[in-house]
């Protein structure tokens, strides 16, 4: 597999070359990981998962348009950080374990942000295709307007910007209604 | 605030830093004073984020689907893998290895054919009759029946006491050697060799032979074995010659 062929396919809108890239991976990952940081095979897989969402993130993004080294070195050094992460989490957790104390939790916690996210899912369901598509195209894979048009074959790029307005419109009062239901 | 396309457009150009500063400026200010575009502005900020959180969701669960399809992960074997400098000093350990275990190689195969030749050549002298009450009877009653466990304590209670000394001194040699005691059966044979007259003088040239070879001790075994055939009326002439060959 041709790292910079990869990232060229990617920013064409091809999503096929990131499970292959997973695939190529998965095992050296693992047991790297597990060899190197005594972390478990799950979470040496989950690391892995989050590590390849990572790597297309950044291409979606315009970070990373070609590559130093290899894809699977990039790929371990994001594995990497997100083992450090996870290692320093888990002490963090033991810490709070041990000097548990109630303690009220702060205002947009991530305890209110998960719940928010919940809440965005269900109405993400509700709101259906096309829209969703368009949304997750726009807000998540970065695709610029013209490319949402070419790729869903609408007319023009005013056509693709009047859909993408129309399906926020609805989202959000989607969103402010199950918003009201959970409260 | 009136929820227009151009509303919109202008919070997501805020949020993405891409207002003029002008635009900015106004923005801010408008901010200030109209608590339903703060409001919005927050709401903008929150789906972002959601649908950002959505989309890596999704890839998350496609990854997570290609792994379930994927063979499951086992562990590789563990293989040892060396630089180039401990693979260079792993050949110069195993050289030595090899270089210190030929010789013991080659000592202990010589010691095992050594063996094999002694059990081949190594008859124990007939016993002798000797009348009864004579001090030596016991013992060699005890020889003659190859109890020879038995008959050595007696042979060196014996000699302590001077008692028939030529005889029980070969005697016990023989002994000696029947019970792999070679060091022992050396010395008794040597004590015999240093006196010429000595009636078991040509036996023990012999039996002094089989004790080196039972002590893996080969040259001072084939010396003594040219001894014996430097003698051609040796009663071990034969016995002797086909020996120092195979050795």
């Amino acid at each position: 597999m041709a790292d910079q062929n990869v990232i060229a396919r990617i920013r064409n809108g091809d999503e096929q070359p990131v499970t292959e890239i997973y695939r190529a991976y998965r095992n050296d990952f693992i047991y790297w990981a597990v060899r190197n940081y005594g972390i478990t095979e799950e979470i040496a897989r989950d690391v892995y998962q989050m590590a390849v969402v990572i790597f297309y993130e950044n291409i979606r993004s315009g970070k990373l348009t070609h590559l130093q080294s290899s894809a699977k070195t990039y790929l371990f050094g994001i594995g990497k950080n997100k083992i450090m992460e996870e290692l320093a989490s888990q002490r963090k957790a033991q810490k709070l374990q041990e000097n548990f104390r109630y303690e009220p939790l702060p205002a947009d916690s991530p305890e209110d942000k998960e719940e928010l996210f919940k809440i965005l899912e269900v109405a993400l369901n509700e709101l259906g295709e096309p829209c969703r598509t368009v949304l997750d195209m726009y807000y998540y894979k970065n695709y610029g307007i013209d490319q949402i048009a070419e790729a869903l074959n609408y007319k023009g790029n005013d056509s693709a910007k009047t859909q993408k307005y129309k399906c926020l419109t609805r989202l959000k009062k989607i969103f402010a209604r199950q918003k009201e239901v959970k409260s | 605030m009136k929820d227009t396309p151009l509303e919109t457009e202008l919070i997501e150009r805020y949020l993405d830093n891409e207002l003029t500063p002008d635009e900015q400026a106004r923005l801010e200010q408008r901010l200030q004073t109209e608590p339903g575009l703060a409001e919005e502005v927050a709401l903008h900020r929150q789906l972002r984020l959601g649908l950002q959180s959505a989309g890596r969701s999704r890839m998350l669960t496609m990854l997570a689907d290609t792994d379930q399809k994927m063979e499951k992960y086992h562990p590789p074997a563990q293989v040892l893998r060396f630089d180039d400098a401990t693979r260079q000093r792993f050949y110069w350990a195993a050289a030595a290895i090899v270089l210190l275990l030929i010789p013991l190689y080659l000592v202990l195969n010589q010691n095992r054919k050594a063996d094999k030749l002694f059990v081949a050549y190594f008859k124990p002298y007939q016993g002798v009759n000797v009348p009864a009450g004579d001090p030596l009877s016991q013992a060699m009653r005890e020889y003659q029946q190859r109890d020879y466990a038995q008959a050595l304590p007696i042979l060196e209670r014996l000699l302590g006491e001077g008692s028939s000394e030529d005889t029980t001194l070969f005697f016990k040699g023989n002994a000696s050697l029947a019970l792999d005691q070679a060091p022992e059966a050396i010395h008794s044979f040597e004590l015999i060799l240093a006196d010429p007259l000595h009636p078991y003088y040509k036996e023990a040239q012999w039996y002094l032979a089989l004790a080196y070879l039972q002590d893996g001790e080969r040259k001072e075994a084939k010396e003594q074995l040219q001894s014996v055939v430097s003698d051609t009326s040796h009663p071990h002439y034969q016995e002797a010659s086909e020996l120092l060959k195979k050795l």
